[in-house]
């Protein structure tokens, strides 16, 4: 095993790509995640963004190389990948089993893994995302859409990982809960000492959330800004630029 | 909150456990059951089957196996309420201990049939690939026989019998089962909670069992409730043809065989028993319709 050292990447990817059939959703892309950075991955719909976080997790097969801690992964993922990297998904309304408790939805990362003192952590992590623990004895269609992105980012946090990839955590949901989820995630990153991939196709979510940003299209990274660039607007790209047009909203021509 | 009775906190869903939380949804179908008159009369229909043969020896007022050549063919009447068969004995107690025979079928086809054609269809699902294909193919070839046909070749080879009959009924019906539970798995296979609970390393096992198999039963208790009227029936055309249950066994199929000899001189021999039957299956698929509309996810608020 290649020695590890703090200043290596957690993940890295090298010319990885990803088909569907004949469709080439991901080409060749190569980056680095950084310990302990928010790195955001920007596009519009069908850009690939969300395919890369599933090819990181596994879920789809890929072409190339995806290291974690510099050991290259295979087809399945093993035990210590699944303690050190989850994922948060975009539709809390799919990611949770529609007919479990909260509560056995979350003893289940616990059971599969085999770890102790349960009851505790569950308690704590239902706190830590502010969720009351009565919610535990509730089934997902009793709870809103913004609870149910909680108890998901509390079932990816009991495993204590150091990489989240967050798959447009609040797309579905309404703007006034996505501030409350956005803020939850930055303050856990900021305790936890988390190591965000952030997918969203919202350059002001990722501006706000992102130390560091790839703005994709059809599968290939166009451009790589700093959140300091993208604040100024200093984007080369014309695609980063027009995405930036869009960000600021529709104003009406006068 | 914390005096209000286990019963008032499952009632006003306010579990205090994942266990309450259950107890709970229950409260809410049993709510929903009875608001619908239709499914209502089927549970009663079901439910006083389960109990005229749990209590068959004290409600049946005659033995069913007691003959009394004497009394042969009488029309119903005060002491013989249903009027007696060919043999003198009481058709109304014949019924009564009938109900056993048709619980047992019924319990037996269910325990084998649905468990077999759950798992498998629910891994088919799930795993897909090669083994999808072969459970696929193979389930297929069995639906492309005529149940009853099928059956009947069944218990043609392993022999006239109760035990036969049952075996060869479930042996037919496995199919439907492994289909429902198939397409299922196929929808759930894709959702994100199945991804996160892959990401968090659990086995196939683990997730066939514990994630994809418990989103199945609903539509496979419904389906399998709908189909008891279809075995009942099996069942009673065995009976009919003499590949079932063997006389003098007091099951409902046998005596209606038995009867039609006498349908024109006395109609009561076969009239009742078939009448029992008739009023069973109606049972069950009342209470299939009534499951459907309680289990179904999409009538969820």
């Amino acid at each position: 095993m290649i020695p590890y050292d703090e200043a290596d990447p957690v993940i890295e990817l090298r010319e990885v790509s990803v088909r569907y059939g004949h469709h080439l959703a991901v080409e060749e892309l190569s980056f680095r995640l950084r310990t302990g950075e928010s790195l955001g991955l920007v596009g519009e719909s069908g850009s690939g963004k969300s395919t890369i976080l599933r090819a990181i997790a596994g879920m789809v097969g890929s072409e190339g190389s995806i290291l974690h801690e510099g050991r290259a992964l295979g087809t399945r993922r093993d035990r210590s990948f699944s303690r050190a990297v989850q994922m948060v998904f975009q539709d809390p309304y799919g990611s949770l089993h529609p007919r479990q408790t909260i509560e056995r939805q979350l003893q289940e990362p616990l059971r599969i893994l085999g770890l102790p003192d349960r009851r505790d952590r569950i308690t704590s992590i239902m706190g830590r995302v502010g969720l009351p623990a009565s919610f535990l004895y509730r089934f997902p269609h009793q709870i809103s859409g913004g609870q149910r992105q909680r108890v998901a980012i509390a079932r990816a946090l009991l495993l204590e990982p150091q990489v989240l990839l967050l798959d447009e955590p609040t797309s579905a949901l309404d703007v006034s809960v996505q501030a409350e989820v956005l803020n939850l995630l930055m303050e856990l990153r900021e305790e936890e000492n988390l190591t965000y991939l952030f997918v969203s196709h919202d350059l002001a979510v990722v501006g706000t959330m992102c130390d560091r940003l790839l703005v994709m299209q059809h599968g290939r990274c166009v451009e790589e800004l700093s959140a300091g660039q993208l604040r100024s607007g200093d984007v080369t790209t014309p695609y980063a630029r027009q995405l930036l047009e869009a960000s600021k909203g529709y104003r009406p021509a006068s | 909150m914390t005096d209000a009775t286990l019963f008032t906190r499952v009632r006003r869903g306010e579990p205090h456990s994942s266990a309450e939380a259950r107890l709970a949804q229950l409260w809410r179908g049993a709510e929903m059951l009875w608001a619908s008159p239709a499914a209502l009369t089927g549970v009663a229909i079901i439910a006083a089957l389960v109990v005229v043969a749990l209590l068959a020896p004290l409600l049946a007022p005659y033995g069913p196996y007691a003959q009394n050549l004497a009394n042969q063919l009488q029309p119903p009447s005060a002491e013989h309420l249903l009027g007696t068969d060919e043999f003198g004995r009481d058709i109304f107690s014949r019924i009564i201990f009938g109900t056993r025979f048709t619980l047992y079928i019924v319990m037996l086809v269910a325990l084998i049939a649905a468990p077999a054609g759950l798992l498998i269809g629910a891994s088919s699902g799930y795993l897909g690939g090669w083994f999808d294909t072969l459970a696929m193919r193979i389930t297929d070839i069995a639906l492309a026989f005529p149940r009853l046909i099928l059956a009947l070749a069944f218990v043609t080879a392993f022999g006239p019998g109760l035990n036969n009959a049952i075996l060869a009924i479930a042996l037919t019906g496995w199919p439907p089962y492994v289909r429902i539970a198939r397409a299922e798995a196929l929808t759930i296979r894709r959702s994100d909670y199945i991804a996160a609970i892959e990401l968090m390393g659990a086995s196939r096992l683990r997730i066939i069992l514990l994630h994809v198999v418990p989103l199945c039963l609903p539509s496979l208790f419904v389906r399998l409730t709908l189909d008891m009227a279809g075995v009942i029936l099996i069942a009673a055309g065995l009976g009919f043809l003499g590949l079932g249950a063997q006389p003098p066994a007091a099951e409902w199929g046998v005596m209606l065989s038995s009867g039609k000899e006498y349908m024109l001189s006395a109609w009561w021999a076969a009239t009742f028993p078939g009448l029992a039957i008739f009023f069973v299956c109606m049972g069950f698929n009342l209470l299939g319709d009534g499951l459907r509309d309680i289990l179904d996810p999409r009538q969820e608020s």
